[in-house]
């Protein structure tokens, strides 16, 4: 067999027996120099792939030259016949929060949203610790600056979030479980919160079929007593004009931001979404700003 | 080597040179077949090994409840026991507990079990609803917190087997005394005798004349599965075909779905009037009627709640009706709003004695007949001349309002009203009707009250016992 290349290059200039490319002889291990062009090949390479790997980071994270934000699809569409294609893809999904609940065992945030076109598509979304710790931060400096644009999701809020989806089969039966991993804070891309309804206790309660569930409602009562009851505080609210009261929420987990329950006998206009419990309305706080006491 | 010998890995010719100079291969070192050999028969006995394993590990042999702890926190797993409470319904799922009774804990050896969506609908369609006393076996997905809180999540409806339980007739005084029948499946005969309203769900009590055993019926039955209330009514004779189950050491009767309850008729209840009421009575479930001539709301000292209504009924020496508020929340609205002063009741309850005094306690669930009327006290002219616990008018101008602290609650209200006559009279509000009011009185004001006669701090005060009691004029 013929060798390839310059005799200079592939032969070893000291035991003179073929090396091929290699730049230190197999046999007698003395230094065969190539030609500039092959280091440069070798070391340009690679400073290419770093700086490629570095500049998918980037683009990722905020350039977007190459990676383009993932495609937002309705929730409804993870139903489909063929959402499992979708399995592990990145997207964005907008929909309305009915469930939402920090694990105190594990850090994790755990939430149902709800296809604004569809009520009866939902997906359940995870956040686990190191995002939900930095969402609980988001939340407090947030607070302390006195935004309007909350950080941290609550029952009633619309949000639109990007993720890693997870579209499978369960059992035998393809396309029945359906959740997206948050992995980054700036995975919640927009958590927007409706401005209450303006609504008396007494209508609320004798005609719900004027009401949607979840949508944002402002009572306003006296608080005739507060229940503790573990992962919530339940403050009854009495509308004294009409004689009726409603159940207010206060999720246990808002303590970690601060705040103080308001007093028994307090009057106070209250903001929250409506859940039926059992068919009894109530409402769920999203956070102490929610809570005005009326001197 | 010979000069064209060609190299067995690479295949080009290697000019004799060891190693290859193309693939720098060894040619030299082998491996003898023996020794491949050895290793092909480890390998083999070590698959056939991990085979075997895996036959035993995917066989359908359950776990004991027990054992699960909370390195199977996220595990799936085969359990099978008997069902020993539940179903409970919530929005999307149903909910019940299995115990296999391997620990003398019961705590230890029963675990939560949830049906999501759409397993849960499908059991219900194919009316597969596990019940107390059923046998089940299970596979599910466990969440374990703690030794004693575990709980299994089962994604398909194929993956509950139950074996259900044939009933035995019974009676609810058997089922309260024989402790064999905890856990077993009964039917019974009885009379609606009362309900607890709970957040959750409602208990009624069901008598045999003897002993009243609980029906726990959960409103999640009600709301998302029957879509219906349950319409008992206190004293109808049902037959209920349930589960044993427990409650803090009470026998408890758990059914599935309303189609466990059936009516059977309804008991007349005796009409006895009120001046008839006497001990011989107490136990008893009657029919009365009278006059309300004092809605007495009872607040507590921890909030502004009301836990209870005494209606002061035809004259005051009469027995009283107690209301519970859990209760009375279930009336009608417009059946709320006429018990009240003025108002005649007819209603059914059952006999007893609070305080020393005979009562008639309203029991649910029930609709009493309410008509409207009116009723108007005395006119107290000075309080101090008349006896404690009789009803009384106060009319005149507020000259004074003062405070009586609650402690951490809001106060409750004296007002000093001086009647035409020119003698001031003292007015208790208490703190849970003053706050109800919508336009509280003001001093300078002319009103009008009504209410009881007691004591406070050794003066006789006229006490304030509704919020329809106190008026402007």
């Amino acid at each position: 067999m013929k060798p390839v290349g310059p005799s200079e290059e592939v032969f070893c200039p000291n035991c003179k027996r073929y090396v091929g490319t290699l730049e230190k002889c197999p046999y007698c291990g003395s230094k065969v120099p190539k030609r500039l062009s092959f280091r440069l090949l070798k070391w340009g390479g690679l400073s290419v792939a770093v700086l490629g790997v570095l500049f998918l980071c980037a683009d990722v994270r905020g350039l977007h030259i190459i990676a383009k934000q993932p495609y937002q699809i309705a929730i409804s569409d993870l139903f489909k016949e063929n959402a499992t294609l979708m399995n592990m893809g990145q997207a964005v999904l907008t929909g309305k929060a009915t469930f939402v609940k920090f694990y105190e065992d594990t850090n994790f945030l755990g939430m149902y949203l709800v296809d604004p076109e569809n009520s009866e598509a939902s997906i359940f979304i995870r956040a686990y610790d190191a995002t939900t710790k930095a969402l609980i931060r988001l939340e407090s400096e947030r607070l302390a600056k006195g935004s309007p644009i909350p950080a941290f999701p609550a029952v009633g809020d619309i949000v639109t979030v990007r993720g890693s989806l997870r579209v499978r089969a369960v059992g035998d039966k393809a396309n029945q479980f359906q959740m997206l991993i948050v992995q980054y804070p700036e995975g919640f891309l927009k958590i927007e919160r409706p401005t209450g309804r303006k609504v008396r206790i007494h209508d609320v309660v004798h005609f719900p079929e004027n009401f949607t569930e979840y949508e944002r409602l402002e009572v306003t009562g006296k608080v005739i007593s507060i229940d503790d009851l573990g992962f919530a505080k339940n403050l009854t609210l009495y509308e004294v004009e009409t004689q009726e009261s409603m159940n207010i929420m206060i999720p246990k987990f808002l303590e970690r931001f601060g705040g103080a329950y308001p007093a028994i006998g307090a009057k106070i206009t209250v903001s929250g979404a409506l859940q039926s419990y059992y068919g009894t309305p109530q409402l769920w706080v999203a956070s102490w700003e929610d809570i005005k006491v009326i001197p | 080597m010979k000069k064209n010998e060609i190299c067995p890995v690479c295949g080009k010719e290697t000019e004799g040179k060891v190693p290859c100079p193309h693939c720098l291969t060894d040619t030299t070192r082998k491996i003898r077949l023996l020794y491949l050999w050895v290793i092909c028969v480890i390998l083999a006995v070590l698959g056939v090994g991990a085979f075997l394993m895996h036959v035993k590990a995917s066989g359908e042999e359950p776990i004991s409840i027990s054992q699960i702890d909370t390195w199977m926190d996220y595990s799936h797993n085969l359990i099978e026991g008997t069902v020993t409470s539940g179903p409970l319904y919530g929005r999307n799922y149903i909910s019940f507990s299995v115990s296999d009774f391997s620990s003398t804990d019961p705590e230890i050896s029963t675990i939560e079990v949830r049906v999501y969506s759409p397993a849960f609908e499908e059991l219900l369609m194919e009316r597969r609803i596990p019940r107390v006393g059923d046998r089940v076996k299970i596979f599910g997905q466990t969440r374990v917190l703690s030794e004693r809180d575990k709980m299994m999540t089962v994604s398909l409806a194929s993956d509950i087997k139950i074996q259900p339980l044939s009933p035995v007739v019974s009676t609810p005084s058997d089922v309260l005394r024989n402790v064999a029948l905890l856990y077993k499946r009964v039917t019974i005969e009885g009379v609606v005798t009362s309900m607890r309203a709970l957040g959750s769900a409602n208990i009624y009590y069901i008598s045999d004349g003897s002993s009243e055993i609980q029906l726990y019926v959960p409103l999640g039955l009600e709301v998302y599965v029957e879509k219906r209330p349950l319409g008992l009514e206190v004293l109808d004779r049902v037959r209920i075909t349930g589960g044993v189950s427990s409650y803090k050491g009470t026998p408890q009767l758990m059914v599935g779905l309303f189609s466990d309850i059936e009516v059977l008729g309804k008991e007349e209840p005796k009409l006895v009037r009120l001046s008839e009421i006497s001990e011989n009575l107490i136990g008893s479930y009657i029919q009365t009627s009278g006059k309300i001539t004092l809605s007495e709301a009872v607040g507590t000292t921890t909030s502004l709640k009301i836990t209870r209504r005494i209606l002061w009924l035809d004259d005051v020496n009469m027995p009283k009706a107690y209301i519970e508020e859990e209760i009375f929340q279930t009336l009608p609205p417009e059946t709320k709003r006429l018990v009240r002063r003025g108002s005649s009741i007819e209603f059914v309850g059952k006999v007893e004695k609070r305080e020393g005094k005979l009562v008639v306690t309203f029991v649910g669930p029930q609709i009493p007949n309410v008509l409207e009327g009116e009723f108007l006290p005395p006119i107290a002219e000075n309080l101090q001349t008349l006896e404690v616990d009789i009803l009384a008018t106060v009319a005149g101008r507020i000259v004074e309002i003062s405070t009586r602290e609650k402690g951490l609650l809001p106060p409750d209200r004296i007002l000093m009203v001086e009647s035409p006559s020119g003698l001031v009279q003292k007015v208790l509000i208490p703190n849970f009707v003053y706050e109800r009011l919508p336009d509280p009185p003001r001093a300078g004001e002319n009103i009008n009250t009504v209410g009881k006669i007691s004591v406070v701090g050794g003066e006789k005060v006229l006490h304030v016992c509704s919020i329809e009691d106190i008026w402007r004029v």
